[in-house]
């Protein structure tokens, strides 16, 4: 027989389901026998809950006017944890009253000033009398926080405290005061580590839900941005919103994000990407079809392009949908600088990218197949180096790359100091010796540390790994079938990317589909003023973004260009 | 009934699917050259080709402009009756199968001679036809955008090795232009029109085209631009090696691509003939198969196309396998008195037909 010990199952909320589904069997007498048993040892282990876990948490339950037996429901819901402040005053010097919160996460002297204060001392100023019959007058007159609601269900108030919200229960009301006073240690305003940029902004994302979105508004002032809220996770209940700009972002999107969020069901999310997971069309691609991003400013950019943000609080990252694959080979510095220069290093980041996937596939396709088509001085020196080596190309190679592999997750992991020394043994002792000691020729050495190189040029994290993981399995096609299983790889790749969708928009949107106004995000950085469409794959109503042409022109008439000659 | 295929594309996808079909014809096989008698006044029959295509393309334009929002499957029956219907499907889907078995037997014998001399011609057939029937299976849309992407590079390499090779042409070898008279050049232009004829695809994916106006234009550009391209190709071969010398060639695309030496280092091409290769087979198999399972779907009435993907697939890697003893035998068979009037009979006669029933009996489709 199982023993269920614990109270919270740890696997996933299915897990609770089962839990839950068995206990009602062994009720209706299906020959359970740890059902009831197991209920009944574990409320000898801990007497206080009185039956009140997670599995059995009513939807909702009305306020007992009775104060004292609100306090004694609240000891069922709350336990006695000692990070739960609990407040008895008198309304007036009459009235009993509670104020229930979690301490550390509600600012203390807006509670005292602005709700303690005015119910203790300030009621009677305002001609209101105990007892109490008509909270939403009490609120209206007396108190002076912002953010306060009355409920009547105890389950709600209840719930609300781990938010940052205190409570207030009064003695002989139905109702209980919900007044949001959240205050809490965060990390400040830092700059973007993940997609870091030489010139432009340099604010990123922090953990605080309402400070990331304030972020986003500051640079989307139109009154039109809708922020929706929403509860994640039956156990970690953040708060998970979306944004977009009512009327560029198409209805259709907004009501299918809306449905995915609402369909996820899980304990608790702590990252973004776990929403992203539940989010995607393709959940088994390699590739990633929600854009991730830690910049308020390409959050904004989205946003007025017609794209959804996805926000969780507690962590520092964004999701933009639907996403094609020109998100991915822009970089912030592309807008952030002149755009020829944006252009022309875009075409270099596109080449790095190639190079990564494809860069040491192609050397083992031609030093065990195609020797022909290395030039012949190349060819020589090649064998040369080649011919002390034991191992066969492709092996040599995936002996380098894994070893590569290694160092970098090691370098990632280990503290700074740690890891300059993982650098140096890595590198220098075992790239060097390596080459030494003839297990490895130096044109191995030299294309897996372009390909690292080229890797790292690849702008955003989850792509960057898709490459580096697509890579080993196209550079095996290469070492067993040359130049034709590279290309046949490639061939797939393309094939799977094209059927990529994103919230129902192909991923390759603007390249195929092509569309002139869709390369201009992915061939070319066109400037400023070239662009006067949205992109038509996003907001379909409202394409036009200027009405007339803004390249500036000293020399036309209508810009004062006669008095400047 | 709803359609088995609910994909939209969009004309230009389309006729970009009939130009990689046309380069790579001419990449690997060069019809023109390799079957036609006209010698070094092949680049006239290629113009003349181009006249011819736009003629045969012209009932099958029609036809589909006649039923502009179903699939002839769905108006065959009541046109020609529903035997008859079911014959021409069959035709059309055995047509699509055969041509898209002969390029990947064409591909692999390419690829032996010219890469891989002994990895088996059925491993490198069964994985292309791995990934064609990954990408059948994605339906028709998928099939387009990849279209799209590689035939830009199909284009890019097209251009470059022809203007590269241009360096070599020596264009005494092409006079005395017309020495033996029309002739020649006349039976020359109908070699490569069996290949040509491909465009009947736009018959069967004209109700997936989103944009059908515009397809009538945009093909003839590309029939233009193919008979241009093939033109000169037909300079090139001749140009470099002289007529006779050029027909003798097994694959006149790889010649051509492997005697380019430009100032000492940019030489030993083939790469770039790989590249197209291989991308084009794609397509030209992904295409051809994907209309061949549609075609039989559409005209039995199954609920989706996608369970023959599968038969289709190993069916084509076994015919790819006899379809021909040797390349001697294909040549044999791609001359233009067996293949052309093989083509031109199902791809223009059947639709010819059909629209001549449908005209006399005064039927139409919905509106377009």
């Amino acid at each position: 027989m199982r023993q269920h010990t614990h109270f919270i199952p740890t696997r996933g909320v299915n897990l609770f389901r089962l839990f839950r589904r068995r206990r009602q069997g062994a009720s209706r007498g299906r020959g359970q026998p740890e059902g009831e048993g197991g209920q009944e040892s574990r409320h000898a282990q801990r007497p206080t809950d009185e039956g009140i876990t997670f599995g059995n948490m009513p939807d909702k339950e009305p306020i007992d006017p009775d104060l004292n037996k609100v306090k004694a429901r609240l000891d069922d819901y709350l336990g006695d944890s000692p990070d739960i402040g609990r407040r008895d005053f008198k309304i007036a010097g009459k009235t009993d009253a509670l104020a229930v919160f979690v301490d550390g996460l509600v600012d203390k002297a807006l509670l005292n000033s602005g709700l303690l204060r005015p119910l203790i001392l300030g009621v009677v100023e305002a001609g209101i009398h105990p007892p109490i019959n008509d909270l939403h007058e009490l609120v209206r007159t007396s108190l002076t926080a912002h953010g306060i609601e009355t409920t009547g269900d105890m389950v709600q108030a209840v719930n609300s405290v781990p938010d940052g919200t205190v409570v207030i229960f009064i003695q002989g009301s139905r109702q209980a005061i919900l007044a949001t006073m959240r205050m809490w240690a965060t990390r400040s305003i830092e700059k973007p580590e993940e997609r870091p940029s030489v010139r432009g902004p340099k604010e990123a994302f922090t953990e605080t839900l309402r400070l990331n979105t304030s972020l986003v508004r500051r640079r989307v002032r139109t009154p039109l941005l809708r922020v929706e809220d929403m509860k994640l996770g039956t156990v970690g209940r953040a708060e998970l919103c979306f944004m977009y700009v009512k009327g560029l972002a198409a209805d259709g999107l907004v009501q299918e994000v809306r449905r995915r969020l609402n369909r996820m069901d899980t304990d608790i999310s702590i990252s973004v990407q776990g929403v992203e997971e539940c989010l995607e069309d393709h959940p088994l691609s390699l590739v990633p079809t929600a854009f991730t991003t830690e910049r308020p400013d390409e959050v904004a950019a989205g946003l007025a392009d017609g794209r959804v943000a996805i926000m969780l609080d507690g962590t520092p990252e964004a999701l933009i949908v639907p996403t094609q694959l020109s998100q991915y080979i822009q970089a912030p510095d592309d807008y952030y600088t002149r755009w020829p220069a944006g252009t022309v290093i875009r075409w270099f980041r596109m080449f790095a990218m190639l190079l990564a996937l494809a860069a040491p596939a192609v050397y083992v396709a031609l030093i065990t197949y195609h020797q022909e088509m290395i030039p012949q001085r190349l060819l020589m020196t090649l064998a040369q180096e080649r011919e002390v080596v034991p191992l066969p190309a492709l092996l040599e190679l995936l002996l380098m790359e894994a070893t590569f592999e290694i160092l970098r997750e090691a370098g990632l992991r280990l503290p700074r100091p740690f890891g300059q020394a993982v650098s140096i043994v890595g590198g220098l002792v075992i790239g060097d010796a390596a080459v030494l000691a003839g297990l490895v020729s130096p044109g191995m050495v030299i294309t897996v540390a372009l390909t690292a190189v080229a890797s790292f040029a690849v702008p955003e994290l989850s792509m960057h790994l898709a490459i580096r993981i697509a890579r080993f399995a196209l550079t095996i096609l290469g070492g067993f079938l040359g130049f034709f299983g590279v290309l046949t790889g490639l061939l797939f790749m393309l094939v799977h990317v094209s059927a990529l969708r994103s919230f129902g928009v192909p991923f390759l949107a603007g390249l195929a589909p092509v569309s002139k106004r869709g390369l201009k995000d992915l061939l070319w950085r066109a400037p400023a003023w070239a662009t006067k469409l949205r992109p038509e794959h996003l907001s379909p109503g409202h394409r036009q973004k200027k009405t007339s042409s803004t390249r500036p022109d000293p020399y036309r008439h209508d810009e004062g260009g006669d008095e400047l000659r | 009934m709803t359609d088995v295929e609910q994909g939209k594309v969009s004309s230009g996808q389309v006729v970009l699917m009939y130009f990689v079909f046309r380069l790579f014809t001419m990449a690997v096989l060069l019809p023109l050259v390799s079957t036609g008698t006209a010698g070094r006044d092949s680049w006239l029959s290629a113009l003349l080709v181009g006249v011819w295509t736009a003629l045969i393309t012209l009932p099958m334009l029609l036809l589909a402009r006649r039923f502009p929002t179903e699939a002839p499957a769905a108006y065959l029956p009541r046109v020609v009756s529903r035997p008859v219907a079911v014959v021409i499907g069959i035709l059309f889907a055995w047509y699509f199968l055969h041509l898209a078995v002969i390029e990947l037997r064409q591909f692999a014998d390419v690829l032996n001679t010219a890469l891989l001399r002994e990895t088996p011609s059925l491993l490198l057939t069964g994985l292309m036809l791995a990934v064609v029937a990954y990408a059948m299976d994605q339906g028709l849309e998928v099939i387009a955008r990849s279209t799209q992407i590689i035939a830009s590079a199909i284009i890019a390499i097209a251009l470059f090795v022809l203007g590269l090779s241009a360096i070599h042409w020596r264009l005494e070898n092409l006079a005395p232009v017309l020495a033996n008279g029309w002739r020649p050049v006349l039976v020359t232009s109908f070699s490569p029109l069996g290949w040509f004829a491909e465009t009947v695809i736009v018959l069967f994916l004209f109700p997936y085209i989103s944009d059908k106006h515009t397809l009538p234009g945009k093909l003839y550009a590309v029939i233009a631009a193919s008979a241009v391209i093939l033109a000169a190709f037909g300079t090139a071969a001749p140009a470099m090696f002289g007529a006779a010398e050029a027909q003798r060639q097994t694959f006149v695309g790889l010649t051509i691509i492997r005697s380019i030496s430009v100032a000492g280092f940019l030489e030993r091409l083939d790469p770039l003939l790989i590249v197209a290769l291989i991308s084009g087979v794609f397509v030209k198999a992904g295409v051809l198969l994907y209309l061949a399972a549609l075609v039989l779907a559409q005209t039995f009435g199954l609920q989706s196309y996608r369970g023959l993907v599968l038969p289709i697939s190993v069916l084509a890697l076994g015919f790819s396998r006899i379809v021909f003893e040797s390349t001697l035998e294909a040549r044999h068979f791609f001359a233009p008195h067996v293949m052309t009037p093989y083509a031109l009979s199902i791809t223009t006669g059947l639709p010819l037909l059909v629209l001549a029933v449908a005209a006399l009996r005064g039927q139409r489709g919905g509106a377009s």
